[in-house]
């Protein structure tokens, strides 16, 4: 059995590193360092909870490609991040814009402190009536 | 007591009231399984694409520009794309619509062989082998179909596969009020 394990195992490595290899990195290390960096910001449009870099999907793969080749013809990252927010909306964002929409999202953070705080300052205040003086 | 009871009851009502319009959002936001952008009211990314079997000749949206089509994005080796091709081909049997397939990082072998089997519903077939076509329609798999008016704007966007109850409750209303 165990011999069986060992082969299997080894396969699944070959088969990983094919994977990985088949993918080329861009020889400027900072500029790859940036195809990566952009490449955690969108949302991989096949498993919808993955990154584009985490996701083994077809489609996420020719994404990072695709940034890769506008990072090395010298984009912006606000310009690709336009350039791929144009073609599939605020939801390829895994971090959603500050916008109308999604102000309670942002804010809410803060109203909760809000409430919190308002909340001990009522029962600190209630406390401290009470106590006989 | 009794008065101060209200003060006490603002966090929870603002607790509540949060409560109530995250709900609320989270119920009325996309009710659609795809939450990407549809692009309908956009206009059509213009696109030029060289046809299948026509080495010279190039789909291009410009030249569509006063004529409403219909875009089928498909691929020989998408299961769902099967499935599709016979319910466009019984839409075309009929209708004869102005159906332009972009076949979706296909080769051209099995493109051939895909249509010679099935039959080939589409006015002409153009060639996105490197699917930049699709990226640049917003594309998040295949099949995906696109109502385009005489003005170049997108109508109606169809994600996944065409069935006979889509094509009866959306692609024909939308195709009948651009071909008005």
């Amino acid at each position: 059995m165990k011999p069986l394990l060992f082969v299997l195992i080894a396969l699944c490595l070959i088969s990983m590193t094919t994977v990985r290899a088949a993918e080329s990195t861009l020889p400027d290390l900072a500029q790859e360092q940036r195809a990566v960096a952009l490449g955690n910001l969108f949302r991989c449009v096949v498993c919808q909870s993955e990154s584009i870099n985490d996701s083994q999907a077809d489609m996420a793969r020719d994404l990072r490609q695709l940034v890769r080749d506008k990072v090395a013809a010298g984009w912006s990252d606000r310009q690709i991040i336009d350039y791929v927010r144009a073609r599939y909306g605020d939801f390829i964002l895994l971090n959603p814009p500050m916008q109308v929409n999604t102000w309670l999202l942002w804010g809410a953070p803060a109203l909760f402190l809000l409430i919190a705080s308002s909340g001990a300052a009522a029962f600190i205040l209630r406390h401290r009536k009470g106590r006989p003086t | 007591m009794m008065k101060r009871l209200p003060t006490s009851f603002i966090p929870l009502l603002l607790c509540a009231g949060l409560f109530a319009a995250l709900a609320f959002s989270l119920l009325r936001g996309p009710s659609e399984q795809n939450k990407f952008a549809q692009h309908v009211g956009e206009k059509a990314s213009p696109t030029t694409l060289p046809l299948l079997d026509m080495a010279d000749t190039h789909f291009d949206t410009a030249e569509w520009i006063g004529r409403p089509y219909i875009i089928n994005f498909f691929a020989s080796w998408c299961v769902p794309c099967q499935a599709e091709h016979e319910v466009l081909s019984d839409l075309q049997n009929h209708l004869h619509l102005p159906v332009i397939g972009i076949a979706y990082k296909d080769r051209p072998e099995s493109l051939h062989r895909f249509l010679n089997k099935a039959g080939n519903p589409y006015l002409a077939v153009a060639d996105d082998k490197d699917g930049h076509t699709g990226i640049d329609w917003g594309l998040t798999g295949v099949p995906e179909t696109f109502v385009i008016d005489a003005h170049g704007v997108i109508r109606y966007h169809l994600v996944g596969p065409m069935t006979e109850e889509t094509v009866m409750d959306d692609l024909l209303p939308a195709w009948k009020e651009v071909s008005q």
